[in-house]
């Protein structure tokens, strides 16, 4: 059995769900229901009056992107969740410590710049923001736009902001789950394109050495399935950030392929 | 004497302990002060930061931001983790912390409550009965234990588990056994509050030890 454990504002878990659930025996699970229609004991969970073991559950998908820190104090079916994606199953897609990482860009870059080229960054506070070609986004998983200062109309940082050297190339988002992968190759006018309305979206074959290096630094954090954000300037790759719970729907809508989904689907295979 | 820490504590008990802290060479950024620090650029410069109670300090900033309060929330904290210089992420995880998640991993004799009660199931907590019940503390700062002598398979456990520069570890003597009863990543504030005379060995021993001599090095401690 696969379980798939989404916020209710999530978007892809109810799609991945919708596809795996025609393959094999899945079920999703809407975090906000913890308590009061879904119960995690330490045997197995209740789903509507539905009970399973938890030694039938052979895949999670975790994701949970907002964990609610006052009910984990004391919500015990809550912390049973929670444990049990930590240590209670072998494939958790990603473990709640894993998934973190979006929260901590700039430790996250620390790692990254282990494997990859990353642009030089430096973090600002209380500080006014007229660099030129730099980028400012938000230093956690808060969505930000990204862009130059001067475009955003930011002139001054209050609370911590990464500024980052900008560089002009095309996009490339490479996703990654288990030895499963594919890349798409993106094209925009602008610094952030998912707010670029003639963004192009195209097939990638990534080169193998930039696969090699991914799988490398899942490894060293623990992550079984991640999406990474590459810009290819003048054939040298930098890589911008690593995401724990990709919104890979958002690319496969853009590029009108299910390219990941159809890895995801690959990669579940051999499990059954 | 003469070290330059600077320690960002989210604990709600160590204003107490200022003084003592500065005896040691140690300067205090407590939850409330963070948000003043004029300047992220010259903590960075900081010979170095030491995390304290990180969960207060994320609860601090939460509760302290009326306006969009889950993006200066996540911004602070995330600059604090980069402040660390830890490559992890842990010490934010408040379910790691759960002491029936840290049990689970444990296998040592473990406090049972028999007619007390913890105040929370998130570290840091403490028994109603604290000051009367027999304790052990041990402390870990950058990879070396300090304070009182515990199991050495829990302490290999807990090495095994964390990573994070400070972590406290506290047992209690239940039915003539040392029993765990909580793990968190800080510094045992809350037990020495109207003990304040028996800090400073403590902190002594933490922040003057030539740590040069007694420090593993990072790469000898792939678990931890």
């Amino acid at each position: 059995m696969i379980l798939v454990i989404a916020s209710r504002a999530d978007l892809v878990g109810p799609l991945l769900a919708e596809v795996l659930i025609k393959k094999w025996p899945c079920r999703l699970v809407i975090a906000e229901d913890i308590g009061h229609h879904v119960f995690f004991d330490t045997e197995g969970l209740i789903v509507f009056g539905d009970k399973f073991v938890y030694g039938d559950i052979k895949i999670i998908f975790n994701r949970i992107l907002n964990i609610p820190f006052t009910q984990l104090g004391s919500c015990r079916n809550w912390q049973n969740l929670m444990s049990l994606l930590e240590t209670g199953l072998p494939i958790v897609v990603n473990r709640p410590e894993v998934v973190m990482g979006n929260f901590f860009k700039p430790c996250q870059m620390r790692i990254l710049a282990k494997f990859f080229h990353v642009p030089k960054t430096f973090l600002a506070s209380y500080v006014p923001l007229n660099v030129k070609k730099m980028v400012v986004k938000s230093i956690s998983s808060v969505r930000s736009v990204v862009g130059h200062a001067e475009d955003l109309g930011v002139t001054y940082a209050v609370e911590p902001v990464l500024v980052q050297r900008f560089y002009a190339g095309f996009h490339v988002r490479l996703h990654v789950i288990g030895e499963f992968y594919t890349a798409v190759c993106i094209y925009a006018k602008g610094v952030d394109y998912r707010y670029c309305q003639n963004a192009q979206f195209d097939f990638f074959n990534c080169p193998l050495a930039v696969v090699n290096k991914a799988k490398a630094f899942m490894k060293m954090v623990g992550a079984v399935f991640c999406g990474f954000d590459f810009i290819v300037h003048h054939r040298r790759w930098i890589c911008l950030e690593a995401n724990m719970a990709p919104g890979f729907v958002y690319f496969d809508q853009q590029s009108k392929k299910p390219l990941v989904m159809q890895e995801v689907v690959n990669w579940v295979q051999t499990f059954f | 004497m003469g070290t330059n820490i600077f320690l960002v504590s989210g604990s709600s008990y160590v204003t107490a302990f200022r003084w003592h802290l500065k005896q040691c060479g140690v300067h205090l950024i407590s939850a409330e002060e963070l948000m003043s620090v004029s300047s992220l650029r010259s903590l960075d410069a900081l010979s170095s930061a030491v995390l304290d109670c990180p969960l207060g300090i994320s609860n601090h900033v939460r509760s302290a931001c009326e306006q969009d309060r889950n993006y200066i929330a996540s911004s602070w904290s995330a600059w604090m983790q980069s402040l660390s210089g830890q490559d992890s992420w842990q010490a934010f995880c408040p379910w790691l912390w759960l002491r029936s998640h840290v049990i689970k991993q444990l296998s040592c004799p473990v406090f049972e409550y028999k007619g007390v009660k913890a105040s929370s199931e998130i570290m840091p907590f403490y028994l109603i009965e604290n000051q009367v019940r027999k304790r052990q503390i041990a402390v870990r700062y950058q990879g070396v234990w300090h304070g009182d002598q515990v199991s050495d398979r829990l302490v290999h456990s807990l090495d095994r588990l964390f990573c994070s520069q400070l972590l406290t570890v506290e047992c209690v003597l239940q039915d003539g056994r040392w029993c765990f009863l909580q793990t968190y990543p800080g510094l045992p504030w809350g037990h020495y509050v109207k003990k304040e005379d028996e800090v400073m060995h403590l902190l002594a021993n933490l922040f003057q030890a030539p740590k040069a001599n007694v420090t593993i090095a990072r790469r000898f401690r792939p678990f931890c």
